[in-house]
């Protein structure tokens, strides 16, 4: 078999598509090429890089869901009584304990969702009528419409560099029925998301209040994750960096009001 | 997802594409790291430096006709026949556009590559 006819059945043979005689024939030519050879190994390492890259969660996505996850483990421990009192088995007060637990159940599920209501606060009628178009199966939207609607809406300037990071690319999510619109940064392999919505008057448990060149803001560090959020005017702002050591503060004080 | 890309590709599928492969060599990405020297594995380096969204995007930006073949077999592990039967293509279609569309996404990495800096376009 020569090069070229090796070449020509690559892709089959990685893609496991070739017949048995084509593949063993290839595979005999690779082992005695090594140009081919070394080609067959970049374009199977392309293909399982492309694949995984592309199934993975990106890092925000694996971040928003780690941020859920902790929201969801910061509710009151509702669990603990429950398996306690039947554990026990004493059935008078199983009635009390049911009537407890409902209660409590119900205050933690409007907790939870008020906690999610404030970080993916975007509703979508707040953004009918608006300059950004709701688009179908993509959250991926031009920046300029981005720029416009957070100038117009939250009157946001928003430069393409904000402390040494580059904009990259933004769009429009729904999460859980929630919407808002982010914007990524990155600047080398450090990234930082910008996550924009409506309000609502809660104040998220574990977040310490603080103050950085005039501006209030609450942070919270999980794990190796920091989140920031403010207030800005009836909207929230947030933003979120895998990296502990970016300055998550001086980022957002660098998110200027028009 | 399959049925998304499905249902945009039946919706585009009328209007025809041109696209341009003229300038995409079989070995294109191949070749350009080759290229940069015998310096140790400038695949390895090229492929840690490429983020996930990265790749993501690059894969969304595909042509309509090639995207679908693409996510159809990387993503989703169809076979060929399989892919031919989803997307009403011959099989020899699947092939050239599987084969086409690989190209393409290795264009577009390089090209992202260059513009980030993450590769310096050393030979030319």
């Amino acid at each position: 078999m020569t090069c070229q006819e090796a070449l020509r059945l690559l892709y089959e043979v990685i893609d496991k598509e070739a017949n048995q005689i084509d593949s063993e024939k290839v595979r005999e030519h690779l082992e005695n090429c090594r140009d081919c050879m070394k080609r067959y190994e970049f374009e199977a390492m392309f293909k399982t890089f492309v694949t995984e890259k592309a199934i993975s969660p990106t890092k925000t996505e694996q971040l928003k869901f780690k941020i859920l996850a902790h929201l969801e483990e910061g509710e009151p421990e509702s669990g603990g009584f429950f398996t306690n009192f039947f554990k026990n088995k004493n059935l008078i007060f199983a009635a009390a304990a049911i009537l407890v637990l409902f209660l409590v159940s119900a205050l933690s599920i409007s907790q939870l969702y008020r906690h999610r209501t404030y970080v993916y606060p975007f509703e979508k009628h707040h953004l009918e009528g608006n300059p950004i178009s709701i688009m179908e199966n993509s959250n991926s939207l031009p920046l300029p419409q981005i720029r416009d609607y957070l100038a117009s809406n939250l009157h946001l300037a928003l430069s393409d560099s904000i402390a040494g990071y580059q904009m990259l690319h933004g769009g429009y999510d729904d999460i859980i029925g929630h919407k808002y619109v982010h914007l990524r940064y990155r600047n080398g392999s450090a990234r930082v998301s910008l996550f924009f919505g409506r309000s609502a008057d809660t104040v998220l448990p574990n977040f310490q209040k603080a103050v950085f060149a005039g501006t209030e803001y609450y942070r919270h560090v999980c794990g190796d994750c920091q989140i920031i959020y403010w207030k800005h005017g009836d909207s929230i702002a947030m933003a979120i960096s895998e990296d502990k050591t970016v300055d998550l503060p001086a980022f957002i004080a660098s998110v200027r009001p028009i | 997802m399959t049925n998304i890309f499905i249902n945009n590709y039946r919706a585009k599928s009328r209007t025809p594409q041109v696209v341009d492969l003229q300038d995409v060599d079989d070995d294109f990405l191949f070749g350009q790291l080759s290229a940069l020297g015998p310096a140790e594995n400038p695949e390895q380096h090229f492929f840690a430096k490429v983020f996930d969204d990265d790749v993501k995007r690059a894969v969304e930006e595909l042509p309509e006709d090639f995207r679908l073949v693409v996510v159809l077999s990387f993503l989703e592990g169809f076979s060929y026949q399989e892919i031919a039967e989803i997307a009403g293509l011959q099989i020899g279609t699947v092939k050239s556009r599987l084969h086409r569309g690989r190209k393409l996404l290795q264009k577009a990495l390089w090209d992202y590559a260059v513009k980030n800096g993450f590769i310096k376009e050393a030979a030319k």
